[in-house]
């Protein structure tokens, strides 16, 4: 299990030092994990070998995110009478997202049967 | 009493005990709105209000914990992975459907959001709201948006999507049960797919992908997005 997690952390740590060498806007732990898809896909490194350690973190991936969440205490003062307008928005635009996606793709679909 | 919380095992345990709460609760009810970080984020908070305990002391568990935001980002990639083969069985709808998909939800979040008169940090916060929450994070330091607005703002993404999507395929007949699995993931993630896996097996496979799809490509749109928008 200890390789597994070595493998996951140098991923993560190379897609770090990338990212802040390029001179574009993106994160490093999602350079990771295309570097680790690549590697996935190329059969450069076999699926087993960090599948387990994979799993265990995702297992409870949503703990990850509280502390950063608990962050909202210090912007309390933003959402001030703009609690409505945000959950308004959230609503209305991922309707929309799923709606034009929806459609999209099952325009695509037929088109390609006919 | 401040000394006593000032070690990192402080902010560990709440954060801990608090997920543990936030999951037994969900599991029980198994509804949505009864998201395990929502109702940790309900316990913790207040406490740390309540007693006046600073966030920088329950931070130094905290930062150790979402530490592990960043290669739980880079395991992403084997779920993804897994599912290569049915990308490329259906490449051309997948792709066309997740970019239409995201630069919906950045188009949409911009101009609602300034329809509606929301502070431009908080349109920034929301960029990346249709996304998975460590993606999305990671996404929205780049574009200057607040990190817990943005987790907020991700949690009621999620459980709309997952609270709407029947309902939403039915009224603008999204039939193709591909085109609704891609629907749900690119537009509410992973809470979202919760409920297309209830939906069925394709539905659920591919909304699982769409996360994914969605999440990569964002990362090239928004930057080039944000430029011409901001």
């Amino acid at each position: 299990m200890i390789k597994q997690y070595a493998i996951i952390f140098m991923v993560t740590y190379l897609g770090e030092m990338i990212s802040k060498s390029i001179n574009f806007p993106f994160p490093g732990p999602v350079i990771g994990m295309l570097i680790l898809f690549i590697l996935l896909e190329r059969k450069l490194i076999d699926v087993d070998f960090v599948e387990k350690g994979a799993n265990n973190i995702l297992l409870n991936l949503a703990i990850f995110f509280i502390p950063p969440g608990v962050g909202l205490i210090s912007a309390l003062d933003l959402l001030n009478g703009n609690v409505l307008k945000i959950v308004v928005t959230m609503i209305l635009t991922t309707i929309i997202t799923m709606v034009t996606t929806g459609l999209t793709v099952q325009y695509l679909i037929n088109r390609r049967k006919k | 009493m401040i000394e006593l919380l000032n070690s990192p095992l402080f902010g560990i345990c709440l954060t801990i005990a608090a997920y543990i709460i936030g999951l037994e609760i969900y599991k029980k009810f198994k509804l949505p709105i009864l998201n395990p970080i929502l109702i940790a984020l309900i316990i913790i908070i207040p406490i740390l209000l309540y007693f006046k305990i600073p966030l920088e002391t329950y931070k130094k568990g905290g930062d150790l914990i979402s530490f592990f935001l960043g290669p739980a980002t880079v395991v992403l990639a084997v779920p993804l992975y897994k599912k290569i083969d049915l990308l490329k069985q259906h490449f051309i709808p997948i792709l066309g459907g997740v970019v239409v998909g995201v630069l919906t939800s950045i188009l949409s979040c911009t101009l609602i959001g300034k329809v509606l008169g929301m502070d431009l940090s908080l349109i920034k916060s929301s960029l990346s709201k249709s996304l998975t929450t460590p993606i999305a994070i990671e996404l929205s330091k780049q574009v200057e948006g607040i990190i817990p607005i943005t987790i907020v703002m991700v949690m009621i993404t999620g459980i709309t999507g997952a609270v709407l999507a029947p309902f939403i395929c039915k009224i603008f007949k999204i039939e193709n049960k591909i085109a609704k699995g891609i629907a749900i993931g690119t537009a509410s993630h992973a809470v979202g797919t919760s409920r297309a896996i209830e939906m069925g097996e394709t539905e659920g496979a591919m909304s699982g992908l769409a996360i994914g799809v969605a999440g990569v490509l964002t990362v090239f749109i928004l930057p080039l997005l944000y430029i011409v928008l901001f």
